[in-house]
């Protein structure tokens, strides 16, 4: 695990986070090829191009956070919220 | 920032540049040199130097001759390259009926006869080292396009723990420590190349991920059918009917897409079911100096019905406007030669980061440990055997090309060029591990870098009689640059082993 002051990964943050950020950035583009309102070819060109946003910004939650259970609580926090703001605002 | 961030920011960082860095520079000096894909066929095939004609009403009939000695699978596309000033002669590209393979044949313009081709062993090489890392499809284009997701990462992670990024922006200290050189090399580039490096990484990692991107978003967008998000993308393939039929003249055709999109320039053609009744030929054209200038005309090849046109310019959405300027941006195809070389310089300035970013964590490790007895330097012997080992490969290759047409050699050229080119990156790391000072051996690889690309000009100029002078005055710009490339790489080479010698240790 993390030390008190952050500067250590442990072994399971750096997999979680890894595999976590994989996941939740799928999901990320797939509500914004579903959701974006435009046509189905300017939705899924969106998507692709914020593919590689969504992920440095999971991988960077990720690490950043102070422990395993803290970077997955993160992680899944911003990715709810994005939910919530583009299934409320776009439906 | 908390310094407990910082420091965190920092071994993100150099964990991720360790991992990647090797294949990051095997992937960016690859690309660098496959930029100029066009100018290495020519520089490659002194039989393919040719002037450039206009080729106005002429298209047909050389599009007969391409094809009149090759046999194309006729349920495949045929793929027409019209003559251009960097690439003067017409190209039919193709699979062939009987083998299986893809075939190119070329026509001179002027002449209107077939021109001598063997493939482009190089280029070829350049290219396959750079998207796919020679490994089989689609593994490798997924390897890089996660490369270009690290990259990303680790460009983000440079800039926030770089906290003077403003007031080290000139400072190159040449005459101190080798560390402090490479320290402040890495700085520069980074610093001064910080928007490319962003654009090569981002543009690079949808290229390589885009088999997935376009799976995954499908899903979304299309309700998980990619044929059709591929169909609204490409346009609808034709149905073969089986039943022969005489094309229209494509000169003709060529006038109609002029008259559909005025002001673009004719690319290329696509010719669908060539000779068969359902058969469509695709006008391509490009908006002169525009970075998104995707325009198309199809059109039926028996009746001369138009089917469909694109014009990203007038009609296109934002986002897929953006979307389809990721090529044109990757591959420098906007903006003609010099931005060409100054990508070239801006690529080399990529593939040096990740060098850099090694050499410093390997020197600051051993100063660290110095008072240990194990305190070996492998990761630093291990990354300018890899690195200043592919310069040499690659210039190697160059001179192979030019080379091996004087033997008779019973296997292909490709054979050879391949072969040359990882036995001579095998020594080159066989000898940077066993020599145990970095430092000369960097001066040692770098020097015969720098040799052998200084040489190619001379080699190429004694050989075909294109001498870079002769070039420059006739104005063959697409033989010059490969000249000229050759030269800016031997001179970076040689100036970093000069000022590699003048530091420290």
């Amino acid at each position: 695990m993390s030390d008190k002051k952050g500067e250590q990964l442990s072994k399971l943050q750096v997999f979680s986070t890894l595999l976590f950020s994989l996941f939740n950035t799928a999901l990320a583009s797939l509500l914004l090829s579903i959701y974006w309102p435009a046509e189905a070819i300017e939705r899924m060109a969106a998507a692709g191009l914020f593919l590689p946003v969504f992920w440095i910004i999971f991988l960077l939650v990720g690490f950043l956070s102070r422990n395993m259970k803290h970077a997955l609580a993160w992680q899944s926090g911003i990715l709810l919220v994005f939910s919530a703001v583009i299934v409320n605002h776009f439906i | 920032m908390r310094q407990g961030n910082l420091s965190l920011f920092y071994k993100l960082h150099s964990w991720t540049g360790l991992i990647t860095a090797n294949l990051l520079f095997v992937v960016c000096f690859s690309g660098a040199i496959a930029l100029f894909k066009h100018e290495l066929h020519a520089w490659e095939k002194p039989q393919q130097r040719l002037a450039y004609i206009n080729t106005t009403g002429q298209i047909d009939a050389l599009v007969q001759q391409a094809l009149s000695t090759a046999q194309p699978d006729p349920q495949q596309s045929i793929l027409i390259t019209l003559p251009s000033p960097d690439h003067p002669q017409l190209e039919a590209r193709f699979i062939e009926q009987e083998s299986r393979l893809i075939r190119s044949v070329f026509v001179n313009p002027t002449s209107h006869e077939l021109v001598e081709d063997h493939g482009n062993d190089v280029m070829h090489l350049m290219k396959m080292m750079h998207t796919d890392l020679m490994l089989p499809k689609p593994w490798g284009r997924y390897l890089v396009g996660l490369l270009g997701i690290i990259m990303l990462f680790s460009i983000v992670t440079g800039v926030v723990m770089h906290r003077k990024i403003f007031r080290d922006i000139f400072k190159l200290r040449t005459l101190r420590s080798v560390r402090l050189l490479w320290s402040d090399t890495h700085k520069l580039l980074g610093v001064w190349g910080l928007f490319f490096h962003l654009m090569i990484a981002f543009t690079g990692a949808i290229l390589g991920l885009s088999a997935l991107i376009q799976g995954l978003t499908a899903i979304g967008a299309f309700d998980g059918d990619v044929q059709l998000a591929r169909e609204q993308v490409l346009g609808k393939a034709p149905q073969y009917s089986d039943t022969p039929a005489k094309m229209l003249n494509l000169d003709d055709l060529l006038l109609k897409a002029q008259i559909e999109i005025p002001d673009a320039e004719l690319k290329s053609l696509r010719l669908d079911l060539w000779k068969d009744a359902n058969a469509h030929v695709e006008v391509s054209m490009n908006q002169p100096q525009a970075l998104t200038s995707v325009a198309m005309v199809q059109f039926s090849g028996v009746t001369g019905e138009k089917i469909k046109k694109v014009d990203l310019l007038e009609e296109s959405t934002p986002f897929f406007r953006a979307f389809m300027a990721i090529t044109p941006l990757h591959y420098a195809q906007f903006g003609g030669l010099l931005l060409k070389l100054l990508y070239y310089l801006l690529g080399l300035g990529t593939a040096m980061l990740t060098v850099t970013g090694i050499l410093i964590w390997d020197t600051r490790r051993r100063q660290r440990e110095k008072h240990y007895e194990n305190n070996h330097n492998y990761m630093g012997r291990f990354t300018v055997g890899i690195c200043a080992g592919m310069v040499i490969a690659t210039a190697m290759v160059f001179w192979a090309n030019k080379l091996i047409p004087l033997f008779e050699l019973s296997r292909s050229p490709y054979f050879w060029i391949t072969t040359i080119y990882f036995v001579s990156w095998s020594l080159c790391l066989i000898w940077s591990c066993v020599c145990e000072n970095t430092r000369n051996t960097t001066i040692q690889l770098l020097g015969l870098a720098a040799f052998l690309t200084m040489g190619l000009p001379v080699l190429n100029g004694w050989l075909t009689g294109d001498w870079l002078i002769y070039t420059l005055i006739n104005q063959q710009w697409y033989i010059a640059v490969t000249d000229i490339m050759m030269l800016l790489t031997g001179i970076l080479f040689a100036t970093i082993a000069y000022q590699l010698n003048r530091s420290t240790n």
